[in-house]
């Protein structure tokens, strides 16, 4: 083996070593989505289904909300079913599959917000302003006007 | 001649058996392969010869090519506009499929149990990398996603994100590294190289708009961090929804985890040797300062 001349060490000194590095791997292997969804795949289209009601990594609010939202997804055995033919690779379509869940799941975790009183304040103070500043310029238009005519007195 | 045919290919070469052998005297071009000029003289092919009544046409005297009788040209036209401006100039990369690669290990013809290089691609004949045209290198493209199933160590220029994962979820290794001219040609044609008998030069570093390329671990670049690069192997598979299989438990663990040096451009040989093709030796510099050259 030769002598390493430009080490990528000498490039990320903070770094750790290639070596060090491969042992960081066998600590975290898995993904996100450890259950197992299975993919039906016809060609390039992939289908992404799994049981809504007993997906454990999913809090049971979230997955209520999805059953509400999504319920045109869900079929009578209670599969939530997700279908991507965005592209002509299975895999690509099976990414697309797995960001809609990503997706839904961030849609259902939403919560309502909450609108503090200081901004509906200030919201408020806004709109008079504006209507206070339109009457303002009306009433000096309005004067204007009135400056051209000419009473026959 | 039909009827014998018919028979299929034992029948045919039942014919062959009997028919002469093949000599100058009976071979003949494919029928409708040749057309005869006809010939402009007398009766039907003469009088006018093809050339219709008077005017210069008749007398070859035709304007040159995209004259339209005074009209302004279409090539004149059109307004100009710089899509072509400066192509001679921009970097080219060769693409090459997933379902080429997975051919070219089928076939037998590139080796997974070794590390993939633009070399052994060159070698088996499974590219063709013009570095005078401007070809900076091999580039991945995602044709054969689907069917690809091999577990490789491979180094090209640049990947899509696709082909990245589809490398890293059959258990391989993928890299991306930057040749400049120089070094893409010695890399392409090492033999001819080292017959010049030139001391093996350091590989150049990226231009300043690659480099932001080469040292994103997205990319797998060869500049990135190490560490970094594992991150988004993780992350990719979450992405793309597979298992990252662990490379540390794979027997071929030591031949994946192989890669060159920024400064190197072949596997085991460093820059400043030269390499005697005849006499099957390697020559090594001495002189401080070359050393102190080479390994900067």
């Amino acid at each position: 083996t030769p002598v390493a001349c430009f080490a990528a060490s000498h490039l990320h000194p903070q770094g750790m070593g290639s070596e060090q590095s491969w042992s960081l791997a066998q600590s975290s292997c898995f993904g996100e989505i450890t259950h197992s969804p299975f993919s039906l795949t016809v060609n390039s289209k992939a289908e992404v289904r799994f049981h809504l009601a007993s997906a454990d990594w999913i809090p049971e609010d979230v997955r209520q909300k999805i059953a509400v939202m999504h319920k045109n997804k869900i079929s009578k055995s209670g599969d939530l079913i997700i279908n991507s033919e965005v592209s002509r690779y299975q895999m690509r379509n099976r990414a697309d599959c797995l960001q809609k869940i990503r997706d839904m799941i961030l849609e259902a975790t939403e919560k309502p917000q909450v609108k503090r009183k200081e901004t509906s304040e200030m919201l408020i103070a806004r709109v008079e302003k504006m209507n206070r500043e339109r009457l303002r310029q009306k009433k000096l238009r309005s004067a204007i006007k009135q400056d051209r005519s000419v009473d026959f007195d | 001649m039909a009827a014998a045919w018919r028979g299929g290919p034992a029948k045919g070469l039942e014919v062959l058996r009997t028919l002469p052998r093949v000599s100058l005297t009976n071979l003949q071009p494919n029928p409708g392969s040749r057309k005869k000029t006809k010939c402009k003289r007398g009766r039907y092919g003469g009088n006018k010869c093809g050339r219709g009544n008077k005017g210069y046409a008749r007398g070859g005297n035709r304007p040159r090519l995209g004259f339209e009788g005074g009209q302004t040209p279409f090539y004149l036209a059109i307004p100009k506009y710089g899509y072509n401006e400066g192509h001679s100039l921009r970097r080219q990369y060769h693409p090459l499929s997933l379902k080429r690669l997975q051919y070219l290990i089928d076939l037998g013809r590139l080796d997974p149990t070794q590390p993939i290089d633009l070399t052994q691609l060159t070698n088996s004949r499974g590219v063709a990398v013009q570095p005078l045209k401007k070809d900076y290198g091999v580039q991945l493209v995602e044709e054969g996603v689907d069917i690809f199933s091999a577990k490789v160590n491979i180094e090209v220029q640049m990947a899509s994100e696709l082909a990245v994962a589809v490398i890293e979820k059959n258990g391989g290794i993928i890299t991306t590294a930057f040749y400049d001219q120089r070094s893409l040609d010695i890399v392409c044609k090492p033999v001819p190289f080292f017959l010049r008998g030139q001391p093996i030069p350091k590989r150049m570093l990226p231009p300043e708009d690659l480099v932001r390329y080469y040292t994103d671990p997205k990319n797998r670049g060869y500049l990135a961090d190490p560490s970094k690069v594992l991150e988004a192997r993780l992350e990719l598979a979450k992405k793309y929804g597979y298992v990252l299989p662990d490379v540390t438990k794979d027997e071929l663990f030591q031949m994946l985890s192989t890669r060159k040096d920024p400064r190197q451009i072949f596997f085991g040989l460093a820059p400043g040797w030269v390499v005697n093709m005849s006499e099957k030796k390697i020559l090594k510099p001495v002189d401080e300062k070359l050393l102190k050259y080479y390994s900067s």
